[in-house]
């Protein structure tokens, strides 16, 4: 379900209306069902994988934190499992029809789906496996026990995740390399279709086991809340990447409620609103006029089109984490901020430190500062290049990522490199023509950067950077011009994005006077309602 | 007693609570939408008859009901009435010849939208001595071009028909109207729908096919509901919210929201028809499309005449008219020729801003398009 469809229009209020009325509970039953029916709108197979890495990575939680699970816990795990199992993927849906003369209609040849079925049965081998061997894992001594929860959570995990998403990738590339070596290739290729948001939801459980194994936090005991850690729908699909430590005890205490935390809530939704409908999709086309084409691009185009890619992907990502946050503030659950005017950044440190923020700290605490702990100084900069690199993986299947994950891991060896030498001076000392020009160079740097974010082949990154380089191709203009709710919208944004960063404060709208609030929110529904003309794109995020 | 301090203790006022805060600042806010609203609607308001609007005008009145744009487009007459509302009817474009005008020379009927006669067009300037005949409408699909062609095919006596099918405007095949499918800017000329009925195709015509016809049922209640009704029976493009004016059309937001909802009601239904990989074998758009390519072909051929078929691909489509329909034309030996291998659909270099080919390409087209032509006589 996207939050900026009609359905999810809809499903807003049932969900609000519903949880007004329950108790704490009460509330965290239906907003795990809640969840798993956003999560599902896209294709209910998809809930299997969910159902999977929760009763993974809750069993080993415990298994690591305890020891071992109660008979109770085993119970409810594993049914969970099993009736994912049979409910998501054995029965097809499809065949069950609603309406017509006889009520309920079953196509019965095709209830059962044949890979379900196999699925089912691994389900049924895979609880069976693990409550066999329980016992005698919990007599383990405790440093085996617990390396053993650890490696089970993430070999299951990145094995769901390299299945999925990488897989193909890995395997088509090796079909290339053969291929380049003059041997005729065919290897097999899985018929797969990419789960929503996998590798948010893969992040964010294994930090989960990894910060137990760590003690940094006790296991969960409760399935229930477990559940919707992993499946809580306002981040589920393209973060913010939640930590256990700060996400688990907000679900498993009771919330409160305060009008200053709904306003924030309605004034976060309508500013991702703003940034999605109005701005990122209106200046889609454009940039797709330029990306997709197959004819000779000019170098104006490719600088433009780039340009308004960076908005673009700026304006998609960050105007659903905002969504994302501000549905999970209505709920009275605060989230994580993921970006902090990061086009404002005068170094690539900065810039991650304000860009995706909740995946810059992931890679760092779970990648980055494991490979540098054992040898700081001679590592430091291979283990910034390696988190870059697997940062540029995590972002999709293709070599692009890698190359642009390579190019911000060079960026920042760079950076670490000059900054070793020449310490950052004192921010106050600094002139305001200089922060003025270090936000315009690394803008421009970082600006190359998205061409190699967006390009779909190593050969249009040749070409456009050609393009750019030496201005083959013409300098005209022939992109397709960016929508009027774009055009209207990119200064205001760059005006809240500049008041953000100048006062460093997310909040420094609010002190305005009431009638100047009126009149951003006014703009912000005007420009929002033009923007519903725009074609919708799906979140860019959504595919990572 | 300090007649001052008791003074002002009497004008203290508490500060507002938190509920009274955001109480007026959603009352500011809702007095800016109107503000918003009433100016947008001021500063680009419709401009007088006879004057054509800037891009701005026209931008904040596409959502302007199907019911409220023709009341402001057909007037009382053709001359008064925007040029828009007269064009494609049968019949619009006057003076078209019978005949050829120069002895010897090509007379070439066509049917088809815009892209198709400028590819005519350039096939005149490579070939001067070449009879254009043209008959079609803005955006035309493939019905109305048949239609058309129907009712224009014993007025004249070309040697070659030439059948201009758009990929883009396929998905009109659905529709009676360019009033619905394109109402940002609609063209109020209507067409038949058809569909197959027993291996058969069978038309269902608008009750109104002239632009007198428009006019007259505009004025007449009763007519225009049955024909409203009709819309909407037949016509896949049809949107009550859409459609139905009313005062609410005077204001800017409500304009802008029902183009939204428009637009998204459109998506939704060329996407039963049209996807990345091409025409849905689902929808009725393919097999009515081949079923109007073989009648036309026969029908050219009993005249006497020479048929020809020009599949143009617009930016997006690829080669999907061409996967289409090639087994068909191919299958009854009707010339025909793509532009997907002359102009490929992805090079934005092919294209205008406007949407159609530029003039070095429609050369090209029209340059293998008389070489079709003189390879089948």
């Amino acid at each position: 379900m996207l939050f900026n469809s009609l359905h999810f229009l809809l499903f807003l209020p049932v969900v609000l209306g519903a949880y007004a009325m329950l108790r704490h509970r009460g509330q965290n039953r239906m907003l795990l069902i809640a969840s798993y029916v956003f999560y599902g709108w896209w294709d209910e197979r998809f809930l299997f994988l969910i159902a999977l890495s929760t009763v993974v990575d809750y069993w080993c939680g415990l298994t690591i934190g305890r020891g071992r699970l109660t008979g109770r816990q085993r119970l409810v795990a594993s049914s969970w499992l099993a009736l994912s199992a049979l409910c998501f993927v054995t029965i097809n849906w499809s065949a069950v029809r609603l309406g017509g003369p006889e009520g309920i209609g079953v196509d019965w040849s095709t209830l059962i789906d044949p890979l379900g079925g196999w699925a089912l049965c691994g389900a049924l081998g895979l609880v069976a496996i693990a409550n066999l061997f329980h016992g005698l894992v919990s007599r383990l001594d405790e440093d085996r026990r617990r390396k053993i929860g650890l490696c089970t959570s993430i070999v299951v995990n990145l094995t769901v995740l390299g299945v999925f998403k990488y897989f193909n990738f890995f395997v088509g590339s090796a079909e290339d390399a053969l291929q380049g070596l003059g041997f005729d290739a065919q290897l097999l290729r899985l018929d797969i279709v990419l789960p929503v948001g996998i590798s948010f939801y893969t992040f964010q459980t294994m930090c989960y086991t990894i910060d137990v194994y760590r003690g940094k936090l006790p296991p969960t005991a409760r399935f229930l809340d477990f559940a919707l850690y992993v499946a809580y729908f306002p981040q589920l699909v393209a973060g913010p990447i939640e930590r256990p430590n700060e996400l688990l005890p907000r679900l498993q205490n009771p919330r409160h409620f305060e009008l200053a935390q709904i306003q924030r809530g309605l004034y976060l939704i309508l500013l991702g609103l703003f940034k999605k409908v109005a701005i990122a999709d209106g200046v889609a086309a454009s940039v797709y006029s330029i990306y997709n084409s197959t004819g000779t691009v000019g170098g104006l185009d490719v600088a433009a089109a780039t340009l308004l890619f960076c908005v673009q992907v700026y304006c998609d990502f960050s105007g659903y984490s905002d969504i994302a946050r501000g549905v999970s503030k209505l709920l009275g659950i605060d989230l994580v901020t993921n970006f902090r005017a990061p086009f404002f950044s005068r170094s690539p440190a900065e810039f991650w430190q304000r860009w995706h923020i909740s995946l810059s700290t992931w890679l760092r605490d779970y990648l980055f500062m494991p490979l540098v702990f054992l040898d700081p100084r001679r590592r430091i900069y291979l283990a910034l290049m390696i988190t870059m690199l697997v940062g540029g993986l995590w972002h999709g299947a293709s070599w692009n990522f890698v190359l642009w994950g390579g190019f911000h891991g060079l960026l920042l060896v760079v950076h670490a490199v000059y900054r070793d030498r020449w310490p950052a001076p004192d921010p106050r000392a600094v002139r305001r023509w200089r922060v003025v020009a270090g936000i315009a160079l690394f803008f421009a740097i970082n600006w190359y950067s998205f061409l190699l974010f967006r390009a779909g082949s190593f050969a249009q990154i040749f070409d456009f950077t050609t393009a750019l380089a030496t201005g083959a191709g013409g300098m005209h203009l022939s992109m397709k011009l960016p929508a009027l709710s774009a055009m209207l919208g990119i200064p205001l944004l760059l005006g809240l994005d500049l008041l953000e960063y100048a006062t460093g404060d997310a909040l420094a709208y609010r002190r305005v006077p009431a009638w100047a609030r009126g009149a951003l929110y006014a703009f912000l529904i005007f420009v929002i309602i033009m923007g519903t003309g725009n074609e919708p794109t799906e979140f860019i995020y959504f595919q990572f | 007693m300090n007649l001052l301090s008791s003074s002002t203790s009497n004008f203290d006022r508490s500060p507002p609570s938190p509920v009274q805060r955001a109480v007026v600042v959603v009352l500011w806010t809702l007095l800016f939408l109107v503000v918003i609203d009433v100016a947008v609607g001021r500063l680009f308001a419709a401009p007088p008859a006879g004057v054509e609007p800037g891009p701005l005008q026209r931008r904040f009145a596409a959502g302007r009901s199907v019911e409220g744009k023709l009341a402001r487009m057909v007037r009382e007459t053709d001359e008064s009435s925007a040029p828009m509302a007269a064009a494609g009817w049968y019949g619009s474009r006057r003076d078209q010849p019978t005949r050829a005008e120069h002895p010897g020379g090509l007379f070439v009927a066509a049917y088809g939208m815009s892209t198709s006669f400028r590819v005519c067009y350039a096939m005149q300037e490579l070939e001067p001595t070449l009879t254009l005949r043209l008959v079609g409408g803005p955006n035309a699909p493939l019905s109305h071009s048949y239609d058309g062609y129907l009712k224009d095919r014993t007025r004249h006596d070309a040697d070659v028909v030439l059948l201009g099918v758009s990929a883009w405007a396929l998905a009109g095949l659905e529709s009676m109207t360019q009033m619905l499918i394109h109402f940002d800017a609609p063209a109020p000329y209507t067409y038949p729908v058809y569909r197959i009925s027993d291996g058969e195709l069978v038309a269902t015509t608008p009750l109104v096919q002239s632009l007198e016809e428009l006019r007259r049922a505009m004025g007449d209640p009763e007519r225009w509901e049955a024909f409203r009704r009709q819309l909407a029976e037949h016509d896949a493009y049809y949107d009550e919210l859409v459609f139905r004016g009313g005062p609410l059309d005077e204001s800017t937001l409500v304009r802008l929201l029902r183009r939204g909802w428009g637009q998204r009601q459109k998506r939704r239904q060329l996407a039963q028809v049209h996807d990345a990989n091409g025409y849905r074998s689902d929808s009725t758009v393919g097999p009515v499309a081949r079923a109007i390519i073989r009648s036309f072909a026969e029908t050219v051929r009993a005249d006497g005449r020479l048929p020809i078929v020009i599949l143009f691909h617009e930016k997006g489509f690829d080669d999907h008219l061409y996967t289409l329909l090639a087994p068909t034309l191919r299958e009854h030996e009707i010339p025909f020729l793509s532009t997907h291998e002359l102009a490929p659909a992805s090079d934005h270099d092919s294209f205008m801003p406007d949407g159609h080919f530029t003039a070095e390409v429609d050369k090209r087209i029209a340059r293998e398009v008389l070489a079709v032509i003189s390879s089948a006589h």
